[in-house]
């Protein structure tokens, strides 16, 4: 069985079509990495995987429990961590993770136990009381991502989880992470960081144009190539396109 | 620059527009017509003023202009989500200087139902103190200037209030303070008028308009709102070196106020909103002591986490003062009737039809409602912890109300009839709050950063201004035969035991109503709500 799989996904805002007809499969205990330019549709297909956003047409099933036929289900095994980290950042630290611990209906003792190890882990402990508000973006991260894993889900699903994180921060994420998926738990993580997909993703797949164009182990998709070289010559596009726009750099009238 | 400004607020309202949808635009053309109206009407009052004496018509001009700038300064702090001019962080980046930004700015302020409603008002102002020759260039000057000054204060409020300081937790004072400030005078005004009320009538003398207008003339004119009309009276009475002066202090301190604004908006666009020094809680669980009884569970969780913003952001910790005044204006108003009759308990009942009308109840989280829906928190389970926490957090203020009323007019006897149509009056806010919660939601401006007061479509806070006004009429034509029935009965009657558990029974089968069609169009997982409050 799939961690992960998205069949048909579809979905459309107004004329644009953002997502169209995606088809993904996710091993269980796999590191999957999804890449894909801008407005390719990866931060969608996130949401409609992850019962934030009703797709158009098409289905997703976690851990084989469908998304959005049986939600509070599903949603149980599924751990999301968001692009735009927007929480409820006027509660403190240890405030949020008892809030989405109590959301889940976990005992308050096992709440309390976790947490600890979280913030302890992550390097918060000694932020518990701070406001959310009051932290800096790496810390919101760790806090969204402490959040995330509170309730031991079987699926994180990961928007840009190192997009403006300092090298430190990013370096506890990415250990968590790592202990996370070799405890059989699976990673599904959006970016555009395309060292970072390589070096941790033993899964890549390739999204453009609301569609996947590429997917595989990552050493059977990249063939000895840079990760870079292979998305340009997928999604078409070329790292010398630049080539107008000589005014560039003149003195301004 | 001040056509493209002008011409960028124009975009920006169709794009308001746009977003906020059909409601919207039926919100802002019944606005846009009212304010047309009101103006018109305040502005035929003002035209009669040639009828009277000069003296007098400069002294209502002055309680005009005054009010008129005071709803400018404290307008859109007390109407959140209600300010939709341009966002001055949006230019940060421009090389543009004050001279170049702020008639265009100015322009941009005055585009909207306010500037419609200010123009008519002052062009009533400008006919009704004028007369022929010189007086009526220094009426026009007056009136020119005092648009200008009702622009420049509201400007340097809303930006001061939201860049109060570059430290957070000042900006959470400073948008505390402003609308504390606002209900201060409000209740300073709820006072005075009182008291000339109360005075006149012990005097037995018919002197309700005379006693404001000496007040007006002693004090109002001598604002800074006052000074261009001194100068009309002046040029009047053909003293122009006195009209020259007070145009020009109308215009030395709309010149200042100008200034002040320039400096808030550089402060805005060069200084970050930092934590400064963080806010330690200390070790705290998330649901409080005093509700330490809340189910440990997404009801107690959602219920725990309202609770706890209802005081820690500053704009809630303000619209929660705001019931607290609405609980204490009738106790203000009313003391002398209550004194007499243990009926006046029912004035209760205003207070609380407002205190379930939250018409908005998803709109302070916005798109962070993601956290629930991520959970799998159901639509209802939002509604009914919500209802719990306003239940928790301001139904006290009614009950202390009513209790206050029972007490001043020392007798009992009315309080179980008022709680049974309180009871009634909150079930049904409740209702209708759901209903427009989850159907016409929008998220309101992080507090956080930006302009606090924006709002996120056009017409948005208006559309559900006149659905919660609806719901309130509604509401209290619901009540009211509670009210009537048992002021027919002797206050001792077993039967009024009787009409205040039907209140209860209305209160409760209605708040399972409101839940039932808040939630019937969805499915129950949130998405589209979410979705909702996203798009808006």
């Amino acid at each position: 069985m799939e961690a992960v799989a998205l069949r048909g996904l579809t979905k459309s805002y107004g004329d644009k079509r953002a997502v169209n007809g995606l088809d993904l499969d996710v091993p269980v205990g796999s590191f999957f990495g999804l890449v894909g330019p801008n407005g390719a549709g990866k931060s969608t297909t996130l949401r409609m995987a992850t019962g934030l956003l009703r797709p158009d047409a098409g289905t997703a099933t976690v851990c084989g429990l469908d998304v959005w036929a049986d939600p509070i289900a599903a949603k149980a095994q599924v751990g999301v961590l968001t692009e735009d980290l927007r929480l409820f950042d006027r509660l403190s630290a240890e405030e949020l993770l008892s809030y989405n611990g109590l959301l889940r209906s976990m005992p308050r003792d096992v709440i309390k136990q976790r947490s600890g190890e979280l913030l302890e882990v992550l390097g918060l402990d000694d932020d518990r009381g701070t406001f959310v508000i009051d932290f800096s973006q790496g810390m919101r991260k760790k806090i969204a991502l402490a959040c995330a894993l509170l309730h031991a889900p079987k699926v994180l699903f990961l928007d840009e989880p190192f997009e403006s994180v300092d090298p430190i921060s990013s370096r506890t994420i990415r250990t968590v992470l790592e202990q996370y998926t070799e405890a059989g738990g699976t990673v599904v993580f959006s970016s555009h960081v395309m060292e970072t997909v390589e070096r941790l993703c033993d899964h890549i797949g390739i999204i453009h144009a609301g569609r996947l164009v590429a997917e595989g182990a990552t050493a059977k998709l990249l063939k000895g190539q840079r990760l870079e070289d292979v998305f340009f010559r997928v999604v078409g596009a070329s790292p010398d396109d630049d080539a107008s726009l000589s005014w560039l750099g003149t003195s301004p009238r | 620059m001040a056509r493209h400004l002008a011409a960028l607020k124009f975009a920006l309202l169709r794009g308001g527009l746009r977003r906020g949808g059909r409601g919207s635009v039926i919100a802002l053309v019944i606005t846009l017509i009212g304010a047309v109206f009101g103006g018109g009407a305040l502005a035929l009052s003002l035209l009669s003023m040639r009828t009277i004496l000069p003296s007098t018509a400069c002294d209502i001009a002055a309680v005009v202009f005054a009010l008129l700038a005071a709803g400018w300064a404290f307008g859109p702090v007390l109407a959140l989500a209600s300010d939709s001019t341009i966002d001055i962080d949006r230019l940060a980046l421009f090389p543009l200087t004050a001279r170049q930004l702020m008639p265009g700015l100015l322009l941009s302020a005055v585009i909207g139902v306010g500037g419609v409603f200010s123009i008519i008002v002052l062009l009533g102002a400008f006919l009704g103190m004028s007369a022929t020759g010189p007086s009526a260039v220094v009426a026009l000057v007056a009136v020119v200037l005092e648009l200008v000054l009702c622009l420049s204060l509201s400007r340097w409020v809303s930006t001061s209030l939201s860049v109060a300081a570059s430290k957070r937790r000042w900006r959470d004072v400073a948008l505390f303070a402003g609308p504390v400030l606002a209900l201060a005078i409000n209740l300073g005004v709820q006072a005075a008028n009182r008291a000339v009320f109360v005075n006149d009538r012990a005097n037995h003398q018919l002197r309700t308009h005379s006693r404001p207008l000496a007040i007006a003339r002693h004090v109002v004119r001598w604002l800074p709102t006052g000074w261009s009309t001194v100068a009309v009276h002046a040029a009047r009475t053909g003293n122009y070196a006195l009209a020259f002066l007070g145009l020009f202090a109308t215009a030395t301190f709309a010149l200042g106020l100008t200034a002040l604004w320039w400096r808030a908006i550089q402060r805005a666009t060069t200084t970050t909103v930092s934590p400064g020094a963080p806010h330690r809680g200390g070790r705290s669980a998330l649901i409080p002591r005093f509700v330490g009884w809340l189910p440990h569970n997404a009801l107690g969780a959602i219920a725990a986490k309202e609770l706890r913003y209802t005081w820690r952001e500053p704009r809630r910790r303000a619209a929660l003062l705001g019931l607290l005044f609405a609980g204490v204006l009738p106790l203000l108003v009313f003391r002398s009737l209550a004194a007499s009759n243990p009926r006046t308990c029912f004035i209760a009942v205003w207070p609380a039809l407002n205190i379930g009308m939250n018409a908005n109840a998803f709109g302070f989280d916005g798109d962070r409602l993601w956290v629930d829906v991520a959970a799998g928190v159901s639509v209802a389970d939002e509604l009914r912890a919500r209802t719990l926490a306003r239940v928790i957090g301001a139904v006290p203020v009614v009950l202390v109300l009513v209790a206050a009323l029972a007490a001043l007019a020392r007798s009992a006897a009315g309080v179980v009839p008022a709680l049974g149509a309180v009871a009634a009056a909150v079930g049904m806010g409740f209702a209708f709050a759901a209903i427009l919660s989850v159907r016409t939601p929008f998220p309101m401006a992080d507090a956080a950063r930006g302009n606090a007061f924006g709002g996120a479509g056009t017409g948005q806070n208006a559309s559900a201004g006149f659905a919660a006004l609806g719901a309130v009429v509604v509401s209290g034509l619901v009540v009211a035969p509670l009210i009537l029935v048992s002021t027919k009965l002797p206050l001792t009657s077993p039967l009024q035991t009787v009409l205040a558990a039907i209140g209860v029974g209305i209160g409760v089968v209605a708040w399972r109503i409101g839940l039932a069609v808040a939630t019937s169009r969805d499915r129950a997982d949130g998405a589209e709500l979410l979705a909702r409050l996203t798009r808006a």
